[in-house]
C-alpha cells in the first residue's frame, strides 16, 4: 500500500478563512460563538451559534456558479480552492482521471424561500390545495431549486474546477461526514485508484430550517455569555452550540507529492469507521463506537498510538461521556495520559464539516507541536476526568501522531490518525 | 495489488419495486417485460405537468418492525429499505453465524414530502418530531444498531448513482479487509409534489400523460425524460471465503468497480460519454477483464435524449467492435427511475440475468434512434447465458459508477 500524504490545508471558519488566523485564534482559545439575533429578530428563543466569519465567496467562486450555490455550498468549494492553492499544485499536470474528490456533505437541503411564493399561491384560508399548487403554483418555484439542494453539489462543483474525474464521493453521515470523506479517500490513493484527491467536508446548522429542527429537539445550548455558551466536558454544558464551515485537503500520495517537491503537512495514518454495539433501538453515540473507532484506526495505522486526541466534544452529558469512557477504552489506563482538547468549545459544532475542521487542526498541530485548549471547561464533569487541556492556552507537546474522533447522531463512528512525516 | 484483495460474494437480495416488492414477484414482472408505471395515486397530481409514476403498490407495513420509535423515524423511502434489508439479510442467513465486523453502506437522501402543507402552516417541525427522521444517515444508523453491526457504516448520497456507489463502498471495505460482510443498496422515494416540481422544472420528467406505461422508453428516438419511481434494492456482500466456509447461498460475485466524474455540467452529460467511459473502462480493468468478456450491460438507459445518446457513445468508446454484440437493456422502462435506490436494484437484475440466463428487455422500443443504435434487447426478453454482467449509474452532479459481477458458483 502507499502512503498517503496532505499537501494542502483549505479552512473556512467562524475565525475566518486564513489557515494560520484560525489557528493562533484557536491557540488563544477565543470563542467564536455569540447570540444569533441578528440572524433572525424574531425568534422567540435566542440561539446561540458560531457562524462563519471573514467570508466573501467571490474571492474564490465565480458569480455563475455562486448563483446554484446555498451559502454552505459556498463554504466547501472555496476550502477546496484554498486547499488548492496552499498546495501550490499545477493541476493541468495531474491525470484528471486519477484526481478524485470526497465531500463529507449535508445532504440534499431546501430552500425555503424558494417554495414560499407557491405556497402562499396554493394556500386559501390556510389550506394548502394541491390541485391550485400543482395548477399554478409549481411554475412559481425556483427553476433551480433541485439543484441548489443537490446534495453532491459540493462533489460537482470541486469535479468541475479541478477537471477531477476520478474516483469520488459524497457521503452525507452528518457529524462523521467529513472524518468518512478523508477516510475514504485515502483508501482510495493507497490502493491505488487515484493519486491525488480532495477530501473534507462542509456544513452549517445556521439556517432557518436547522435552527428551527434542533431548537424543537432541545439540543441548543444556552448561556448569559454567548462566549462561554459551548461547554465540552463541563458539569455546566447545557447542549451543543451550533456551528458552520468547512476543511478540505489536498491529499496525495506520498510518492507523487516528493517527486513535485511539495511542501508536506502530514501523512495519514489510519482510518477507523465503527458501530457501537447498544441497546437494539437505541442507535446513538456510544463508548464502544468511539473505543472501537479507534481501535480500528490504530491498528489500521499498523499499531501507532496517538499522542494527543482532538475530541468530538458533542456538549451534551451523554455524548461527552460515552466519549470519555470510549477513549479509556481504547487506550487503558495510558488514557490519563493522552489530551484531548474539543474545538467545539471555540467554533461549535460544525456537523459534516467537523471531522475535517479537526484534521486541518491536528496538522497544524503537529507541525508546531502544541495542542489548543477546551475552553470554558471550570467545573468537571465527575465522569469526565479525562485531560481535555482545559483553559485558555495552548500547550506544548512532543506529537508524532494525532487522532481525530468523530460520531453522528445515529450512532455512526469514525476516526481518522495523522503522523508528522519526518 | 488484485491479488493481496478478498474476493467479493453476494449472498443475500431484497427488494421491493414498482414491478413487485419481492424477488420473484419483480423478476417474474420483468422477464414478462410488465410495466410499474401508471397515474399517481398517492395524492392528487392531475394539475401537474406530469400525473404519472413508477408507484410501489403492493408494500405491506406489518413487516416494518413493531418499535414504535422505529415507526416515527422510518418514512416511506426507509420503510422500503428496511423491509429490503430484512429480506436481504434473511435470504442470506448471514445472520446465522455472524463474522465479527458486518457493516452497513446505502444509498440514500433526506426526503420531505410534506414539506409544501408544513410551509403552508407555518410550523416545519411539528411537536413530537425526531429530528432523525429528516437525516440521510438515519437508515444506515438503525439497521445497524437493530442487526447488532459493529463493522463501518456509510450513506453515499450522489443522486442517481448513490445506490451503485454505495455498494462500491461495500465491496472496496470487504475486499481491502474492513469488513467481513456489508449490508449494502439503496432506497428511495420521489413520488411527491416536492420532487415532482424539481424534476419537472428542470425538463427532466416525461409529459406523455395520454399514455403513462409507454413514457419510459430508453433509446427509442421519441423519448421525452425519465419517470419518477421509488423503492429499494438491498445485498448482503460477504468475503467469499467465508461465504463458502458457511455454505451461504452464493448469488454471484462483485468483480469490478469503479466511479468517475464527468467534470462537465451539471445535469447534462458530455457528447463524448467520457465520464461513463472511464467508469466502465475502471470497473472492467478493476476486475481484471477484457471488455469483450462482458456479455450483458444494464443501461442507466434513463430515457432522457441526453443520457441514452451520452450512453450510447460511452458504450462504443469503451467496448469498440463488441459494442455492436453485447446485449444492452433499461430496467427503467419497467419500473421508472428508482434514484437513489436505481443501481442497487439493477444490480440484482444483473446478478438474476447470469443466474437465470435470461435477459430482461428495454419495453417501449419503437423507434430506432439513429444515434442509439445498439442492441437494447427490444421488447422481450431472450435467453441467453450471461457470465459477466455490467451496470451503470450516472447522476446529476456528473457522477458515473459501475460494476461488473460475475456468477456465483457455477464456474
Amino acid at each position: 500500500m502507499r502512503r498517503v500524504v496532505v499537501t494542502g490545508i483549505g479552512l473556512v471558519s467562524a475565525f475566518g478563512c486564513d489557515a494560520e488566523t484560525i489557528w493562533r485564534a484557536l491557540c488563544a482559545g477565543d470563542s467564536a460563538t455569540r447570540a444569533l439575533d441578528d440572524i433572525d429578530g424574531n425568534r422567540s428563543v435566542r440561539v446561540i451559534g458560531a457562524p462563519v466569519s471573514g467570508f466573501s465567496a467571490r474571492e474564490y467562486i465565480d458569480g455563475k456558479s455562486l448563483r446554484l450555490m446555498a451559502p454552505a455550498v459556498a463554504y466547501g468549494v472555496a476550502a477546496a480552492e484554498l486547499a488548492a492553492r496552499d498546495s501550490g499544485r499545477d493541476f493541468a499536470a495531474v491525470d484528471p482521471t486519477r484526481l478524485g474528490a470526497f465531500v463529507g456533505s449535508r445532504g440534499h437541503s431546501s430552500d425555503r424561500q424558494d417554495l414560499l411564493a407557491a405556497v402562499r399561491l396554493a394556500t386559501e384560508n390556510g389550506h394548502f390545495r394541491l390541485d391550485r399548487y400543482g395548477a399554478e403554483g409549481l411554475a412559481r418555484v425556483h427553476p433551480m431549486w433541485l439543484l441548489k439542494g443537490l446534495a453532491n453539489n459540493v462533489l460537482y462543483f470541486i469535479s468541475l474546477k479541478y477537471n477531477a474525474q476520478g474516483m469520488n464521493n459524497n457521503v452525507s453521515m452528518g457529524g462523521v461526514a467529513g472524518t468518512m470523506a478523508i477516510g475514504e479517500a485515502f483508501d482510495a490513493i493507497r490502493h491505488g485508484d487515484i493519486d491525488v484527491a480532495f477530501a473534507g467536508g462542509y456544513d452549517s446548522c445556521l439556517d432557518a430550517d436547522r435552527l428551527e429542527m434542533f431548537a424543537r429537539a432541545g439540543l441548543f445550548a444556552s448561556a448569559d455569555d454567548p462566549r462561554r455558551a459551548s461547554r465540552p466536558f463541563s458539569a455546566t454544558r447545557t447542549g451543543f452550540v451550533p456551528g458552520e464551515g468547512a476543511a478540505m485537503l489536498l491529499m496525495e500520495s506520498l510518492d507523487v507529492a516528493q517527486r513535485r517537491g511539495a511542501r508536506i503537512h502530514g501523512e495519514l495514518l489510519g482510518y477507523g469507521n465503527a458501530t457501537g454495539r447498544s441497546s437494539s433501538t437505541a442507535a446513538r453515540p456510544s463508548a464502544e463506537g468511539f473505543a472501537r473507532a479507534l481501535e480500528v484506526a490504530m491498528t489500521d495505522a499498523a499499531g501507532v498510538t496517538p499522542d494527543a486526541v482532538l475530541a468530538h466534544g458533542f456538549a451534551t452529558r451523554a455524548i461527552d461521556e460515552e466519549e470519555t469512557l470510549g477513549l479509556k477504552r481504547a487506550f487503558g489506563a495510558a488514557a490519563e495520559t493522552i489530551p484531548a482538547p474539543a474545538l467545539t468549545s471555540m467554533i461549535g459544532y460544525t456537523f459534516a464539516a467537523s471531522g475535517a475542521i479537526q484534521a486541518a487542526i491536528a496538522l497544524l498541530g503537529l507541525r508546531d507541536g502544541r495542542l489548543p485548549p477546551t475552553i470554558n471547561l471550570f467545573e468537571r464533569d465527575l465522569a469526565c476526568d479525562l485531560d481535555y487541556v482545559a483553559g485558555t492556552e495552548a500547550r506544548p507537546a512532543s506529537l508524532t501522531a494525532v487522532a481525530v474522533n468523530a460520531a453522528n447522531l445515529a450512532g455512526a463512528h469514525a476516526s481518522l490518525l495523522i503522523g508528522r512525516v519526518t | 495489488m488484485q491479488s493481496e484483495r478478498r474476493r467479493v460474494a453476494v449472498t443475500g437480495m431484497g427488494a421491493v419495486t414498482p414491478v413487485g416488492s419481492t424477488i420473484d414477484a419483480m423478476w417474474s414482472s420483468l422477464v414478462d417485460g410488465r410495466s410499474g408505471v401508471d397515474y399517481i395515486r398517492r395524492f392528487d397530481a392531475s394539475t401537474f405537468p406530469t400525473t404519472f409514476g413508477a408507484e410501489v403498490k403492493d408494500f405491506d407495513d406489518a413487516r416494518l418492525p413493531d418499535d414504535p420509535r422505529l415507526r416515527r423515524v422510518l418514512d416511506r423511502k426507509n420503510s422500503f429499505g428496511w423491509v429490503a434489508a430484512a429480506d436481504a439479510l434473511a435470504d442470506s442467513r448471514l445472520l446465522d453465524s455472524p463474522p465479527p465486523r458486518v457493516g452497513v453502506a446505502i444509498g440514500t437522501e433526506s426526503r420531505r414530502p410534506e414539506m409544501l402543507e408544513r410551509l403552508a402552516d407555518g410550523d416545519m417541525y411539528p411537536a413530537g418530531d425526531d429530528h432523525l427522521r429528516y437525516s440521510p444517515f438515519l437508515v444506515v444508523g438503525v439497521l445497524a444498531s437493530h442487526y447488532c453491526f459493529t463493522g463501518p457504516q456509510l450513506t453515499v448520497s450522489t443522486a442517481c448513482t448513490s445506490g451503485t456507489q454505495a455498494l462500491g463502498v461495500a465491496y472496496d471495505a470487504i475486499r481491502r479487509g474492513r469488513a467481513d460482510a456489508m449490508l449494502a443498496g439503496g432506497c428511495d422515494s420521489l413520488i411527491d409534489p416536492l420532487m415532482l416540481t424539481g424534476f419537472s422544472l428542470l425538463g427532466a420528467l416525461s409529459t406523455r400523460n395520454d399514455s403513462p406505461q409507454t413514457a419510459s422508453r430508453p433509446f427509442d428516438l421519441q423519448r421525452d425524460g425519465f419517470v419518477l419511481g421509488e423503492g429499494a434494492g438491498m445485498l448482503v456482500l460477504e468475503d467469499f471465503d467465508h461465504a463458502i466456509a458457511r455454505g451461504a447461498p452464493i448469488h454471484g460475485e462483485i468483480c469490478g468497480y469503479a466511479s468517475s466524474s464527468n467534470a462537465y455540467r451539471i445535469t447534462d452529460s458530455p457528447p463524448d460519454g467520457q465520464g461513463a467511459y472511464l467508469a466502465m473502462k475502471r470497473a472492467i480493468e478493476d476486475a481484471g477483464l477484457d471488455p469483450s468478456d462482458i456479455e450483458y450491460i444494464n443501461a442507466h438507459g434513463t430515457s432522457t435524449q441526453q443520457n441514452d445518446r451520452s450512453e450510447t457513445t460511452a458504450i462504443r468508446r469503451c467496448f469498440g467492435a463488441h459494442a455492436l454484440h453485447v446485449p444492452i437493456s433499461s430496467t427503467k422502462s419497467m419500473m421508472g427511475h428508482l434514484v437513489n435506490a436505481g443501481g442497487a436494484v439493477e444490480l440484482i437484475v444483473c446478478l438474476l440475468t447470469i443466474r437465470h440466463g435470461v435477459i430482461t428487455p428495454t419495453i417501449n422500443y419503437e423507434v430506432a434512434d439513429p444515434e442509439c443504435d445498439l442492441d437494447y434487447v427490444p421488447n422481450v426478453s431472450r435467453r441467453q447465458r450471461v457470465d459477466r454482467a455490467l451496470s451503470n449509474s450516472f447522476g446529476f452532479g456528473g457522477i458515473n459508477a459501475s460494476v461488473v459481477v460475475g456468477p456465483g458458483l457455477r464456474e
